[in-house]
């Protein structure tokens, strides 16, 4: 639906943000733990992501993608480049055109995160595109 | 009420699209001060100038490789050091980190190691990135963390982010399309000019990868968007319903517990 999309509607009104962050000390919670899951390495680092995405759920958080995709979700492991996973550009089109580039990112689990950025360079994501401000 | 559709009044379609606007909290990324290293305008341009160069002769190489002439083509010594593009950029530097991993006191688990080919993987110390002419963010986002991983003590590994609209320069130098990625190694025949420019050049600042990481604060942002309107007008109904449920289902258990 067009309304869903904030960016297309030009008729938005600027609302005012909250003095208070709502929910703040989960968020500041899981905020902790997904710097300590990226500054740990191991069974540890795995043990504070999941504990995260945990935490995340059950109180109803929402959470950036930035942070998102950082993450394997099948093993929960903080993903750092060269270490944990490792980025790739395939294109299995026969022409190898670059609309079919697709970057993957495998982690050492065998999970695969794809990006088929070549449809569309210029892709933002939806919070990218609606962002309002900040509450520290 | 008359809305864009032409519907008129409280219609199933008219309530749909009724929705107000909300900001909605969304948990920030804490890492966003990873950086590029600063270089000078300067300093760029030099090393913009020379990549060209070194470009040039990569390219008149390959265009007479494939003639029969080898006696007379001269070899820039470059051509089996260097890489070119994502792919063979990457893994060299993957192959890099997983030297390193005692220095990083790193633990790969039990897991399969990430499978690299030894034959494209080869000894570059400069990376140098056109990162305003990648689209998107996200092909370039794992360079500084994976330069600073891959180097060490006795050999640093440094990362330039090329002026924009380098890509064109670099194209045409090398005389293939889109090069925009490229990987050098320290010592070659023409290194002398490239190196000095390069001990200006700083390493790239990852502050969670430090052995001691600060704690960053708090950031929360906030999204735009909109929710539908909740409409309460069964709301009493509803509970009537709920207590009368309620209070049959208490009867009927109360019936079980007798009999």
């Amino acid at each position: 639906m067009a309304n869903n999309d904030p960016s297309s509607s030009k008729q938005l009104k600027k609302l005012k943000l909250p003095r208070q962050t709502p929910k703040r000390d989960q968020y500041a919670r899981i905020s902790y733990l997904y710097q300590a899951s990226a500054s740990s390495n191991g069974i540890l680092s795995r043990m504070y992501s999941r504990q995260m995405d945990l935490v995340a759920k059950k109180t109803v958080l929402k959470v950036s993608p930035t942070i998102k995709r950082t993450i394997c979700k099948t093993c929960n492991r903080h993903l750092k480049p060269g270490v944990t996973y490792s980025p790739e550009i395939v294109n299995e089109s026969k022409k190898t055109d670059a609309k079919n580039d697709i970057l993957q990112l495998q982690c050492i689990c065998g999970q695969i995160k794809r990006f088929p950025y070549g449809k569309d360079p210029n892709y933002k994501t939806y919070h990218e595109r609606s962002l309002m401000g900040w509450n520290h | 009420m008359a809305t864009k559709n032409g519907r008129i009044g409280s219609s199933v379609a008219n309530i749909e699209q009724q929705r107000r606007q909300v900001l909605k909290p969304l948990l920030d990324n804490p890492f966003t001060q990873t950086s590029w290293p600063e270089v000078g305008q300067d300093t760029l341009k030099g090393i913009t100038d020379i990549l060209i160069q070194i470009l040039q002769s990569v390219s008149k190489y390959n265009r007479l490789k494939g003639k029969n002439l080898q006696a007379t083509i001269h070899k820039p010594s470059v051509v089996d050091k260097m890489t070119i593009g994502f792919n063979s950029t990457t893994k060299s530097l993957e192959y890099k980190v997983q030297k390193r991993k005692k220095e990083w006191k790193l633990s790969f688990d039990n897991c399969k190691k990430i499978n690299l080919n030894k034959k494209t993987v080869k000894d570059i110390s400069y990376v140098f990135v056109c990162k305003d002419d990648i689209k998107p963010d996200i092909l370039t986002q794992h360079f500084p963390s994976l330069c600073l991983m891959a180097s060490g003590t006795d050999d640093e590994i440094k990362l330039v982010a090329l002026p924009k609209g380098s890509v064109a320069q670099l194209s045409e130098a090398l005389n293939a399309p889109n090069t925009t990625i490229l990987g050098f190694p320290r010592e070659f025949d023409e290194s002398h000019l490239l190196n000095r420019l390069m001990e200006n050049v700083e390493q790239p600042k990852v502050p969670w990868l430090s052995t001691m990481p600060k704690y960053e604060p708090l950031s929360v942002s906030f999204l735009q968007t909109t929710q539908p309107i909740s409409r309460k007008v069964n709301q009493k109904d509803n509970n009537n319903d709920r207590k009368r449920e309620n209070d049959q289902s208490g009867v009927r258990n109360q019936k079980k517990i007798k009999t």
